[in-house]
């Protein structure tokens, strides 16, 4: 007799969080009965096993740098990083150009209004 | 668990007061899992090695912000993921990647190396499979649609559980769960069509 799909892919699930200790215990010790009796479901177990253990191969990487070397590096460049801005003396003014430029074109437009305001009732 | 979680806010205080031997001993540890993870996201150790100096620049930048809900290593390999994905993302709209032209020297899991570890004895799965299998392996991994190969991957770190790659990859517990099971039954099929397993 053929298990429902639903069942069998509910199952399939289940065993698939087994094999990284992923289920609850009770759950664990009802699917552990279940691997004593039924030859396709150890069978499935080892296929996932077999393929975990495949890509986990695959995955290794062949080298690894050393992190002795690493840390050194990250801190020259952290290190280097923050004397940076220091060192460029010449981002700061620029950063501050646009509002005193701003507010010196809001001066002259204050100081060309009133002029005109002036000259219409004839004072200057 | 207490213990080691005061060590880590000691540590982090340190670094953020400028201190470099207590950010040199963090590098010293997570450096190897950072890589490990960044290389199985981009099967390239240059990449993978540019991406975790970024990611470990971000980390020192970042650490004052770090708030402790995650743990700290789950901070960090969410970082590393990110830059991971994004170098991913950049690497496919370039013509060299799109063209195959990087699977040169520099990729030596690719090409199969078996140049062994710089220190230790070589990891026994290394010598688990050939080159070729390895090959055909991870492009099978490479095919599989993001979400999947993601959870893979990170379920491929034996000391990674379920939640904390849920918190990685800020996605519910069940959908970790799920996820696993179809990258591996999409996998499985696929490596029976090819004969591998």
């Amino acid at each position: 007799m053929k298990a429902h799909p639903w069942k069998k892919i509910r199952f399939e699930r289940q065993l698939s969080a087994y094999l990284d200790g992923e289920l609850a215990a009770d759950e664990a010790d009802t699917l552990g009965e279940r691997l004593v009796f039924d030859a396709d479901a150890r069978q499935q177990l080892r296929a996932y096993e077999q393929l975990d253990a495949l890509t986990r191969s695959a995955l290794v990487p062949a080298q690894r740098p050393d992190p002795e070397a690493a840390a050194e590096h990250l801190l020259q460049a952290i290190g280097t990083e923050k004397a940076a801005p220091a060192a460029s003396p010449e981002t700061s003014p620029r950063r501050h150009l646009g509002p005193a430029l701003l507010a010196s074109i809001g001066l002259l437009v204050t100081a060309g209004v009133a002029l005109a305001g002036l000259r219409r009732r004839g004072l200057v | 668990m207490q213990v080691h979680a005061s060590r880590e806010s000691e540590r982090i205080r340190r670094i953020i007061k400028g201190d470099a031997e207590a950010f040199r001993s963090l590098v010293r540890e997570y450096y190897p899992l950072t890589f490990d993870l960044a290389f199985k996201m981009l099967g390239d150790p240059q990449d993978a090695e540019e991406v975790v100096q970024d990611a470990f620049v971000k980390i020192h930048q970042a650490l004052g912000s770090f708030r402790g809900e995650a743990s700290l290593k789950t901070w960090i390999l969410r970082i590393v993921m990110r830059l991971s994905l994004n170098r991913r993302r950049d690497r496919a709209r370039s013509a060299w990647h799109r063209l195959g032209l990087n699977r040169g020297e520099g990729n030596v899991s690719r090409e199969g190396s078996t140049a062994p570890l710089p220190t230790g004895d070589p990891d026994p799965e290394e010598q688990y499979i050939s080159g070729e299998t390895r090959r055909q392996v991870l492009d099978l991994v490479d095919q599989l649609p993001d979400p999947l190969r993601q959870v893979l991957i990170l379920n491929s770190f034996e000391d990674l559980s379920y939640e904390e790659i849920a918190r990685i990859l800020d996605i519910p517990l069940g959908t970790v769960s799920s996820r696993i099971y179809s990258a591996r039954k999409k996998l499985l099929r696929a490596l029976e069509q090819r004969d591998l397993l």
